[in-house]
């Protein structure tokens, strides 16, 4: 896994806190999710910096599959492939298509929170998924499903787990955080149902949107 | 019932039931193929239906994946309702030109529906939920076939993936077209079935290929059915069979196809086949009977001529003709017939040979002889004629077959009836009636003579047997028909007597002669009687006590057979003893004397009384072999002694054959038993034969003892018998001791023993006891 899990401290005094909360998300089958979305979502939370975040498309793929973005991060799609591209994305937060010649860059500013898919409208194969965060509590599950958030607020917060394929809640799970469960510093999510199917009929060794 | 019938009946039972039982099961078997023949249709029919369906909905989903990756659509989701709907809109009528389809919707994943083209619910929702969980599970398409707003649709839903390769769909897109009359009619078409398409619990079918809806009735039979079964539909009584499937449908809301097909033409086809079967079974069995009669009758119509012939062989005919050309078991049957009535016949004839002739001599037997004087009787009444009946025998067969043994009388028997036979012509009958007994009827009373002078001269030369020469010499009775006898038995009878009296008189031939003493005449026939007499118990003996000279006491009887008969009294033994010699009668009258006789002894014995008994035998018996034996035999049954009994044989009877008697006489002696020569000096004995007896006791004949003391010569006679006795051994009996001065003289003369009148008469049994309990004193006792 090439993104390591993201750890955002925050300094702010409403922050003082719990440390360390562990976050586990199994498959129905019990086996554990990884790279999988968790993240933590509360009222008036500071947002981390915007950044210029690439998405290259190399060897007729998307790369990576899955980008975390902030809210009003930028973008950079950077065709590397020796063919023109045709990116599009009937997503709500980021509705948008355009043909990129090869070698080109073309920057997008993600200003709308949610989930982008993206295609490719010459090589159907060829999918992305990029979360647009409004949080700064969020990462992907590791090997064993699991995510460490070192310190977490004591304010509301909800707990979203997504990955495209959840099945369960069309690809979104969120539970509300707990006291009790503050208490144990650590949840375990299991999904109801298995995962669906991939439908993208490439070869699968580089697949990283699928861990 | 007759055979003929049988077969026929057999014939008829068994090939009308084969022929019954063949259409039966053809006709059944037709019938069920037939109907599954229809099923069969009904089930090609299923399958072209389905294929139908299955293939539109194949195309409906294929035509929804290609739209659901088409970017004016994916844009178009994103514009506002009436841009979509135009779109949409636009989309189907695409569809309707490539796929015939009537409707195209798109959903929410949760099932509501953004926008609709075509036909439309009204309902802001799609109803049937449960599609869209299994579509999910089948890799986000399914389809099925649905009611919806009175009407059916077939439709196909595929999810609209954006982008193409994302795993979750982002809508629903639903291809469908109406399942209406037209539609089923046109499959209707195709698979030459009537369809009707109906759901659970309708009243009515939804859908018809045919003009007529189906009759209440008959949907309600296809609603009681389970689905994937045939049955027959009755719809106005014709035969209809009908095909209930289940389409893919929903189920929450099954739909149902009916395939019917009418099984009409297939039956029409059942009778028709049927009839010619009827038909081709019908001239079968009329050809099968027109065989069996022609079988049946060529079986029984030979049998009933063997009957015939079996009937006739029964009443004796022989001669009927069989026929030879039958084949097989019949011509088997009828050969042996053939050869049946031919062993028959011979059979017969050799029976009626044996019947009709002696086996011995050939000659005709007495039956046969019966039948021919029945004959001439009748032929004689008829021409008022007359004719001879002779019987004659041999004098002294008996003899020959005592001293040459029966198998050489026999020998003697054929060669006299070769004789006879060789003079045998038209004019005479002869014939054997048994024994020696010959007879001959002369139908010519004239030529009686001459014919019996014929047989005569038969026996002028002597017949030899084992180099014997032996003469016969005949004797010959005759009588005539009518004047002695209007029988053949009586004829045969009267023709014995005249035998008899023949014999008697010793003439060579005898008339029967009515005027003749007839009493004696039937007595001679009564000696023929002897043996019966024997066994009637018509003898009696007689005994005359025989007194001791020198002891002055009487110690032997002498046993004389006496015959009572119980119509003519008391007959001589002179009559009949010669008589009984000849026809070997005498063995058995012996027999009985010597067995009376010892009983009478042994009572005596028991008594005290030691009186010994001596029995006349004749020659005849010493020539019996085993006559000594059978004597000693009958004496150990009595616990007598030999010494009880002196058998008395006549001097004449004993001389005639020497050499005969010499060994039976031996044998005797040497049992033990006494033997005396009776009658003595009349048999003119020399003194060399007298020698070589071994006898004991010579009895001198009444004559010499009678005139005893007149005469001097009988005197001298008796004295020096007397002598001449002693000096050989020998003790002396005198009888016809009639006088005391006999008695006297006899004494004097030192004779051993002596009977007669003087002493006592020969007692019956009763005057014996009596008499014996006058003289006990002088009769001799057992000694202590």
């Amino acid at each position: 896994m090439r993104y390591a899990i993201t750890l955002i401290f925050l300094l702010f005094g409403l922050v003082n806190s719990v440390l360390g909360f562990d976050v586990e998300v199994l498959r129905a089958n019990g086996k554990p999710l990884a790279g999988a979305l968790v993240s933590l979502h509360g009222e008036g939370m500071v947002l981390p910096e915007s950044q210029h975040i690439e998405l290259n498309q190399r060897e007729l793929r998307f790369d990576p599959q899955i980008t975390l973005v902030p809210l009003g991060s930028t973008v950079v799609f950077t065709n590397e492939d020796k063919v023109t591209h045709h990116v599009y994305s009937f997503s709500k937060p980021w509705r948008e298509q355009f043909r990129l010649k090869k070698g080109e860059i073309r920057n997008a500013v993600m200003g709308t929170a949610g989930e982008v898919a993206l295609g490719c409208n010459i090589h159907d194969w060829m999918l992305a998924y990029i979360y647009v965060l409004d949080t700064s509590l969020y990462g992907l599950t590791d090997e064993d499903g699991h995510i460490q958030f070192s310190a977490i607020p004591s304010q509301a917060l909800t707990l979203k787990i997504r990955h495209p394929r959840i099945r369960d809640g069309r690809g979104a799970v969120s539970q509300v955080l707990s006291t009790e469960l503050r208490e144990e510093n650590r949840v375990t999510i299991k999904l109801k149902r298995k995962l669906l199917p991939k439908r993208d009929q490439i070869p699968t060794d580089d697949d990283e949107y699928l861990y | 019932m007759s055979l003929r019938l049988r077969i026929f009946l057999l014939f008829l039972v068994l090939i009308s039931g084969a022929l019954g039982f063949t259409l039966f099961i053809v006709n059944s078997n037709v019938r069920d193929a037939g109907d599954q023949r229809v099923f069969d249709s009904l089930a090609v029919g299923h399958k072209v239906f389905q294929e139908k369906i299955d293939s539109q909905l194949d195309n409906f989903e294929i035509a929804a994946k290609i739209l659901g990756k088409e970017d004016a659509l994916r844009e178009a989701i994103h514009d506002d309702s009436l841009s979509l709907k135009t779109a949409l809109g636009n989309f189907l009528n695409r569809l309707r030109q490539d796929y015939d389809a009537d409707l195209l919707w798109l959903l929410e994943l949760d099932g509501a529906i953004t926008e609709q083209a075509g036909v439309s619910t009204t309902s802001g929702e799609f109803p049937y939920m449960q599609l869209l969980d299994r579509a999910e599970s089948q890799d986000w398409s399914g389809r099925t076939i649905i009611p919806l707003d009175g009407h059916i649709y077939e439709i196909a839903i595929v999810g609209l993936f954006v982008p193409i390769s994302a795993p979750l769909p982002a809508h629903w897109m639903i291809i469908g077209k109406a399942l209406d009359d037209e539609v089923a009619s046109e499959l209707g078409e195709l698979t030459e079935l009537d369809i009707h398409i109906f759901g659970d619990g309708d009243s009515a079918a939804w859908v018809k290929s045919a003009v007529d809806s189906l009759p209440s009735a008959s949907l309600a039979t296809a609603h009681a059915q389970p689905a994937g079964t045939g049955f027959r539909l009755g719809i106005d009584n014709t035969n209809t069979l009908a095909l209930k499937i289940r389409l893919e449908s929903e189920e929450s809301h099954p739909v149902y196809a009916l395939l019917i097909k009418s099984d009409q033409e297939v039956q029409d086809q059942v009778q028709s086949l049927t009839t010619r079967l009827f038909f081709v079974g019908f001239v079968a069995l009329l050809v099968s009977l027109v065989g069996a009669a022609f079988l049946s009758n060529s079986i029984a119509r030979p049998l009933n001529l063997l009957v015939s012939v079996a009937q006739k062989i029964g009443r004796g005919e022989y001669s009927t003709s069989i026929p030879a050309n039958l084949g097989g078991e019949l011509g088997t049957l009828s050969k042996a017939f053939n050869t049946m009535q031919q062993d028959i016949a011979k059979r017969q004839e050799e029976i009626r040979y044996i019947a009709y002739h002696d086996t011995l001599t050939k000659l005709a037997n007495r039956n046969s002889f019966i039948d021919d004087l029945a004959q001439a009787i009748q032929n004689a009444d008829n021409k008022k004629q007359s004719f001879a009946v002779c019987i004659f025998d041999f004098d002294g067969f008996q003899d020959i077959n005592n001293t040459l043994g029966r198998h050489n009388g026999d020998r003697v028997l054929i060669a006299f009836s070769q004789r006879l036979l060789n003079k045998c012509h038209d004019g005479i009958k002869i014939a054997r009636l048994g024994g020696d007994e010959f007879a001959l009827m002369i139908l010519d009373v004239c030529a009686i003579d001459k014919e019996i002078a014929n047989i005569k001269s038969l026996v002028n030369m002597p017949i030899e047997i084992e180099r014997i020469a032996l003469e016969i010499r005949l004797s010959v009775g005759i009588s005539i028909y009518p004047d002695h006898g209007e029988t053949p038995n009586s004829l045969l009878q009267t023709a014995e007597i005249a035998m008899y009296i023949a014999k008697r008189d010793g003439q060579d031939m005898a008339y029967y002669e009515k005027q003749r003493d007839h009493h004696s005449t039937q007595r001679l026939t009564l000696i023929a009687e002897l043996r019966s007499a024997i066994e009637a118990n018509q003898m009696v003996l007689h005994y005359q006590p025989k007194l001791d000279l020198k002891r002055n006491i009487f110690t032997h009887v002498e046993c004389l057979v006496r015959w009572i008969h119980p119509t003519f009294g008391f007959i001589n033994p002179d009559e009949f003893i010669s008589y009984a010699e000849q026809t070997g009668a005498i063995r058995q009258l012996t027999h009985w004397v010597v067995n009376t006789a010892l009983d009478q002894c042994r009572r005596w014995k028991d008594d005290g009384l030691d009186i010994k008994v001596a029995i006349n035998i004749s020659a005849v018996d010493l020539t019996q072999k085993d006559f000594a034996a059978g004597v000693l035999e009958m004496l150990e049954e009595r616990e007598l002694s030999a010494g009880d009994v002196v058998l008395e044989v006549t001097e004449s009877a004993l001389m005639k054959d020497v050499d005969l008697a010499l060994s039976a006489l031996e044998a005797l002696r040497n049992c033990g038993v006494a033997l005396s020569i009776d009658d003595y000096g009349t048999g003119y004995s020399s003194m060399a034969q007298l020698k070589r007896l071994p006898v004991d006791e010579l009895k001198i004949d009444k004559s010499f003892v009678m005139n005893l003391h007149d005469d001097s010569d009988d005197y001298v006679i008796v004295k020096s018998t007397i002598e001449l006795g002693h000096n050989m051994g020998l003790k002396l009996v005198a009888e016809g001791v009639e006088t005391q001065a006999a008695l006297d003289l006899l004494t004097e003369l030192n004779c051993d023993l002596a009977q007669g009148y003087y002493l006592s008469r020969p007692l019956s049994p009763d005057h014996l006891d009596q008499w014996i309990a006058e003289h006990v004193a002088q009769i001799s006792k057992i000694s202590e």
